[in-house]
């Protein structure tokens, strides 16, 4: 009866990982053995084909302009120098869109995702996809947009990978009521820019916040249970 | 004769490297030119996907961006961007817990077509084993990329994915005997 080496033997000998009493006699055996000699030749020419296969590809245009944008997006925008001279706030809504906006970032793998441009369910005022904060608002504001944001950012991607099991009209009632709760954020958001020391402000992003991953939440939980 | 300080970086991708910590994108982006191709091929390699792969040299880059600071320049910026990618891939990983595998999509099938072909005469090529590597389970095609083709030990790969060496040398091995099985086919 014609015993062979098994399989972990040859790859050991392939990788030179016998000790030289098992080596020996592993090459004894080879040396009369055509079915191992052949596996272990096929084994090696793979692993020398493997050893050559490490070259570049050429990967897609956009991807550095994603980058790029990911790397801008990281930068702090300062608000304009006189405005900082002011008593409190009083910036209105579009200086405020237009010069003083900050991406807080969190994560380098967050900031990718969002800049990435996912497609799915989109939610009205896209208060997911960025955070409108001051870095001049106090820390605590910054820390909690920044905790929600990771939450229902990841809620959402898992909401995106159920869209193509809803029917049009529930993606539309869906989509409707993110509204909804994204223009609520949004107002709490802007009103808190104005008065960041407003205990009842901030009571309220933090309620719209809230209402943002429950409804996200519920919806996911929902779709896994149909 | 070594010097007392070996020039372990490149003239110039050192200073492209110290533009870039200061805050220079294009010195950055010239960075990028140079070396994302070997990177993408890493994430194609260990993903097995080209949408996933290119998700995942963006983060590579992006996290490249913001640790250049950690980059002291004792390895060359290739090898430390190596390891970040490598981390990074493990990393997500780790994660994810929806990856599943996949067949190589079409694109990919051209992509490695347009590539170039090995000019060896050897039964497997080096087109016949990236067009068979996505077919391997995830795990399987990670030790393998990992071992194979990036060269990484035993130990390394066991730490770097918190398993035994052993349990190292067993998915290897199944990996080799899996993607053998494949080319035969």
């Amino acid at each position: 009866m014609t015993t062979h080496l098994n399989w972990d033997t040859i790859n050991d000998v392939a990788d030179g990982r016998l000790s030289p009493a098992e080596q020996t006699r592993a090459s004894e055996h080879l040396a009369r053995c055509a079915a191992c000699s052949t596996q272990l030749s096929s084994l090696r020419a793979m692993l020398a084909a493997a050893g050559d296969a490490t070259g570049s590809v050429e990967p897609p245009e956009l991807v550095w302009a994603d980058i790029a944008r990911a790397i801008d997006a990281s930068k702090s925008v300062a608000f304009p120098a006189a405005s900082r001279r002011e008593h409190g706030f009083h910036l209105t809504r579009p200086a405020l869109a237009a010069a003083a906006l900050v991406l807080i970032a969190g994560s380098s793998a967050i900031t990718a995702l969002i800049l990435r441009g996912r497609g799915g369910i989109t939610a009205g005022a896209d208060s997911t996809a960025t955070v409108l904060m001051p870095t001049s608002m106090p820390n605590d504001l910054v820390v909690m947009e920044s905790e929600y944001l990771s939450t229902a950012t990841t809620l959402r991607e898992a909401l995106d990978k159920a869209r193509t099991t809803l029917s049009p009209s529930t993606i539309a009632t869906v989509e409707r009521n993110l509204k909804v709760i994204d223009d609520a954020i949004a107002e709490a958001r802007d009103a808190l820019v104005l008065d960041p020391s407003n205990g009842s402000l901030r009571e309220a992003l933090r309620k719209s916040h809230q209402q943002k991953i429950d409804f996200l939440r519920r919806t996911t939980t929902l779709l896994g249970e149909a | 004769m070594a010097s007392a300080n070996p020039d372990r970086v490149a003239p110039d991708e050192r200073e492209l490297v110290q533009r870039a910590k200061r805050g220079d994108v294009l010195a950055f982006e010239a960075l990028y030119r140079a070396s994302s191709g070997r990177v993408f091929g890493l994430c194609l390699r260990m993903l097995g996907d080209r949408q996933r792969a290119t998700e995942a040299l963006q983060d590579v880059f992006v996290r490249v961006w913001d640790r250049l600071g950690q980059f002291d320049g004792h390895a060359s910026f290739a090898t430390w961007l190596h390891r970040v990618c490598v981390n990074q891939l493990l990393e997500q990983r780790r994660t994810d817990a929806r990856r599943e595998a996949r067949v190589m999509p079409m694109d990919l099938t051209v992509e490695y077509a347009s590539a170039g072909r090995d000019a060896s005469t050897d039964v497997v090529t080096r087109l016949d084993l990236e067009r068979a590597l996505p077919q391997l389970s995830e795990g399987a095609r990670r030790v393998f990329v990992l071992h194979d083709m990036e060269g990484y030990g035993h130990a390394e790969i066991a730490a770097m994915l918190g398993l035994a060496e052993s349990t190292v040398r067993v998915q290897l091995h199944r990996a080799r005997k899996q993607l053998m099985e494949t080319l035969e086919r």
